[in-house]
């Protein structure tokens, strides 16, 4: 079998979301002493950016994206710690969270999940966030994003309040602010100073990226 | 008017839990799922069966409509918005309804968020959600058993633009912790696939459509669009 052969399968294998596959590829790619470097950059992050233009396109769906980030997690799982420098490849660091008074997480740990297989490091700080939290998360990690999440229309409004809270300690500037959940808008995002509002697992890493990017 | 609650539980078998409303609610629109992901739906309807124990009641209750806005149910006023309210004219009095899929179904979950298989809690989610909905239908069944007169659609606080504040209220009209269901400061209910609402009865009301097909608000969840591809 060819080397190119086998690689162009584990993007494939990626874009499937096969997990066991993907591992066993990137094993295989190791022992003839691929760089890791290579398969993250040139193949696998190729199958993460497949299948995220799949779902834009109404083609794949958030089942799918799931299984492709479980498969891209694995992959990194074995190759991260190849890694002469794992900051290389971090994306960015990502401070997630569902706010105060919500108890949702099903929407925001999707989002986490495609950022950890976007290659983004992901801080996870689970439901019923408050701002204090929020902003010792932001300084222990030094955070390049903050992502809040909000199902419900009351407490939608406690985003603003985060907001506030990072412009008081002098973070605003350091970290890009991005807002999600069903009630929301980007006119909302704009209204509380928000820097973007995607509706999407998949819109929100491409807008992270952009973001970062800027 | 009978003013007791009606409670009881809704035996799991006897709800129909519509796979395509699944399907939907997992963001398939047009097409269905590929068969991997149609049998872990499978899988987690039946590893649900044993242990899902969801409740319903409801409580008639007078009321009366009051304006385009709004209707008062025992006094009390509920502004259920432009959308709700021209659906609720004709009502003579209503029904207040909650249903829960119940503590047994959220401890399915947390078991599953512990395994941390995020494929197979997204998948649970949408089910439970689904679960939700049949427990409302099958609380509907009661409530025409009992009162002899058409009925409109059920409203909920949070939908059609009736803010979600008003649950506090509604839920004031039933005893505490009816079906093991409460409030949260922020009017989210506890387990959380749980479905409150009013539900009109009159002689001459009529069953306005589905919600979506009444309210232009983009950024609902629960839009409904597009139709499902023919097994």
């Amino acid at each position: 079998m060819t080397h190119t052969m086998d690689l162009n399968e584990l993007t494939e294998a990626i874009v499937a979301g096969k997990l066991e596959a993907s591992q066993e590829m990137v094993r295989e790619a190791l022992k003839v002493r691929t760089d890791p470097q290579v398969l993250i950059n040139e193949y696998l992050t190729k199958g993460m950016e497949e299948i995220g233009k799949r779902f834009e396109a109404g083609k794949a769906f958030v089942p799918n994206l799931l299984m492709s980030a479980r498969a891209m997690k694995g992959a990194l799982e074995i190759l991260k710690p190849l890694l002469v420098d794992e900051k290389q490849t971090t994306v960015g660091t990502v401070v997630i969270g569902t706010v105060k008074g919500d108890l949702h997480d099903i929407g925001k740990n999707l989002v986490a999940s495609m950022f950890e297989g976007r290659g983004f490091k992901v801080i996870n700080l689970g439901i019923d966030v408050s701002s204090d939290k929020f902003i010792a998360a932001i300084r222990e990690n030094q955070a390049d994003i903050l992502c809040l999440s909000a199902l419900l229309t009351t407490t939608m409004n406690y985003m603003k309040e985060v907001v506030v809270a990072l412009e008081e300690t002098g973070l605003r500037e350091r970290v890009k602010v991005m807002v999600g959940g069903a009630p929301l808008s980007d006119g909302f995002a704009r209204r509380i100073g928000a820097d973007a509002y995607t509706s999407n697992a998949n819109a929100a890493v491409e807008r992270a990226r952009r973001l970062l990017q800027k | 008017m009978k003013q007791e609650v009606h409670t009881d539980r809704i035996p799991f078998d006897t709800l129909f839990i519509d796979r395509q409303e699944i399907y939907r609610a997992l963001g398939y629109r047009s097409v269905l799922p590929e068969r991997a992901f149609r049998c872990m739906v499978e899988e987690v309807c039946q590893e649900l069966a044993p242990l899902c124990k969801p409740q319903g009641a409801f409580r008639m209750c007078k009321g009366v409509w009051l304006d385009s806005e709004s209707v008062a149910i025992e006094e009390q006023v509920f502004h259920v918005g432009k959308i709700i309210a021209p659906c609720l004219e004709k009502a003579e009095c209503f029904a207040v309804f909650v249903v829960t899929a119940g503590a047994e179904y959220e401890g399915y979950m947390e078991e599953l968020n512990l395994k941390g298989d995020l494929l197979k809690v997204f998948m649970a989610d949408a089910v439970g959600s689904v679960i939700a909905e049949a427990c409302v239908n099958e609380v509907i069944r009661k409530m025409e058993a009992a009162v002899p007169m058409k009925h409109t659609y059920p409203y909920s606080p949070g939908y059609c633009g009736w803010n979600v504040k008003e649950q506090a209220l509604l839920f004031a009209l039933l005893p505490e912790k009816t079906c093991g269901v409460s409030l949260t400061d922020s009017c989210l209910m506890l387990p959380i696939k749980s479905v409150s609402g009013i539900i009109g009865f009159g002689k001459q009301v009529e069953g306005s459509p589905y919600g979506c097909a009444i309210c232009n608000s983009k950024n609902c969840y629960k839009r409904r669009s597009g139709s499902f591809d023919s097994v």
